[in-house]
């Protein structure tokens, strides 16, 4: 469950405040999949942000139940000066994981993003499509309720985003995703309904398919 | 099960506090033993200093003895409250994780300096003791306890005020070293003691704590230590106002320290 109650968020620039949402109030549907749709600069990440509970609202409340996962994207969300399994060991020890779990883990992690060597180099050494692999391994070794997905899926050769997918009908039995993304193919095919982001507004649609079709009259236009 | 909110600041301070000890000790090579050396250092070069001069004891304590037990404290204090300045930046990617909030990073270093500290504070007396035959003995045990423990709530206090002002206005990172520790490395009773300042200028430099913690280091450690007007209840009030100063500021900023 996700809630949001009159919530404000802008960003201060030099001309004014950039408004990303303005009192918006919005229960997110339980138990189904959800697409974020908008133009660039909408907002649409720092809203996954918001969701994620790293950063918050200028005013109102964003209230959630259940365990949901961080953002994770291309850009952004790992500590540079770490390398691969410290970060993915970090991540499991601050969700108080046994030390035995952890190292259980850790496996399961480095096998899925098929780093190899690169898993013990400092993260800053990654390119953008590795980082995305770190970040999605290590959340798919959790079991979360949500799974925040910032244009991540389409990261690494075709192999590696079948094995993702898999991983994630599995997940997709117990949990569900809020995911962000300009591939419209794939997010019908992900999601059950949309919600597109505007002028600091949010609208919900029931079925995904009006959502798109809302999104690319607007691209057109 | 949920956990509650204890166990989980545990988890994170522990995940931080095992980050924060490799970046501290694995990036140089000697590694923990730049703990001593550092202090080791400045006292090799003072007593050096003295003894160019011709002093060889403040009131019957041999000059090494001295600096080391005033230098220790005070590195201490100036090495975590810098710390603490860019304790938020420099794990500023860690913060994707909900867990962790601003003053996570801030406990870890706090704790870890305090272990170094306490370490390097025994070795360093060890080497005194038992390679230069000082007699390490200490007069008053309980008092050292007390002044110690002082020093900690005010590290924390002030290190937390600095991790908050630090973060949210990074030129403090270049003046407070330059305008604070600069003038506070002379002016706190560790190069040498309050006693050899002229009487009329103490209710001056007593404003500076760390000149109280430092001489009831010193008091407490020697017997015959003469000192000037310290005082522990100064050091208590203001340890207790920088700690309820940082932790108010640290309330009304937490979250402009994370928000983009």
């Amino acid at each position: 469950m996700i809630r949001l109650e009159n919530v404000t968020k802008y960003y201060p620039t030099p001309k004014g405040r950039k408004y990303i949402l303005r009192d918006v109030n919005i229960e997110f549907p339980a138990k189904c999949n959800i697409a974020i749709l908008g133009r660039n600069g909408m907002g649409k990440s720092t809203l996954l942000r918001l969701l994620g509970g790293i950063d918050y609202p200028n005013r109102g409340y964003v209230r959630s139940e259940g365990r949901i996962s961080w953002p994770m994207g291309l850009s952004g969300g790992v500590q540079g000066s770490m390398s691969g399994r410290d970060n993915a060991r970090f991540v499991c020890r601050i969700y108080g994981d046994s030390e035995d779990e952890v190292e259980r883990k850790i496996e399961y992690i480095h096998e899925f993003t098929e780093l190899g060597d690169y898993f013990d180099m400092p993260i800053k050494t990654y390119s953008s499509g590795m980082k995305a692999r770190l970040s999605f391994a290590t959340s798919m070794a959790f079991d979360f309720d949500i799974y925040l997905m910032d244009e991540i899926t389409a990261v690494g050769d075709q192999r590696f985003k079948q094995k993702s997918r898999a991983a994630l009908q599995e997940k997709k039995d117990k949990a569900n995703i809020i995911k962000v993304s300009h591939n419209m193919q794939e997010l019908i095919r992900d999601c059950d309904v949309g919600i597109y982001l505007e002028k600091g507004q949010m609208h919900l649609y029931e079925d995904i398919k009006e959502a798109v079709a809302i999104y690319q009259r607007e691209q057109a236009a | 099960m949920p956990r509650s909110p204890f166990e989980i600041q545990k988890a994170v301070v522990f995940a931080l506090f095992v980050r924060e000890l490799k970046t501290r000790f694995g990036k140089y090579r000697l590694g923990y033993a730049w703990a001593l050396l550092e202090p080791m250092a400045h006292v090799i070069v003072l007593s050096a200093i003295w003894s160019a001069m011709g002093r060889s004891e403040f009131s019957g304590i041999p000059v090494s003895l001295f600096l080391a037990t005033g230098i220790v404290p005070f590195l201490f204090f100036q090495k975590t409250t810098t710390q603490c300045m860019n304790a938020v930046a420099s794990n500023r990617g860690l913060f994707n994780y909900r867990q962790v909030r601003p003053v996570d990073p801030v406990l870890a270093r706090i704790i870890l300096e305090s272990m170094v500290y306490f370490s390097s504070y025994l070795m360093l007396l060890f080497v005194a003791g038992w390679f230069f035959n000082y007699d390490i003995g200490v007069h008053n045990l309980l008092g050292l306890i007390v002044i110690n423990t002082l020093l900690y709530l005010l590290t924390f206090g002030v290190g937390l005020t600095f991790s908050v002002y630090g973060t949210l206005y990074p030129e403090m990172m270049k003046l407070v070293p330059i305008f604070i520790f600069r003038p506070m490395y002379f002016m706190s009773g560790i190069l040498f003691p309050l006693s050899v300042i002229p009487t009329e200028y103490h209710h001056w430099l007593l404003w500076n704590p760390l000149l109280h913690i430092v001489e009831l280091n010193h008091l407490f450690y020697f017997r015959g230590f003469e000192s000037g007007d310290v005082s522990l209840l100064f050091v208590f009030l203001f340890a207790l106002a920088s700690t309820t100063f940082g932790l108010l500021s640290y309330r009304a900023n937490w979250v402009r320290m994370v928000a983009t």
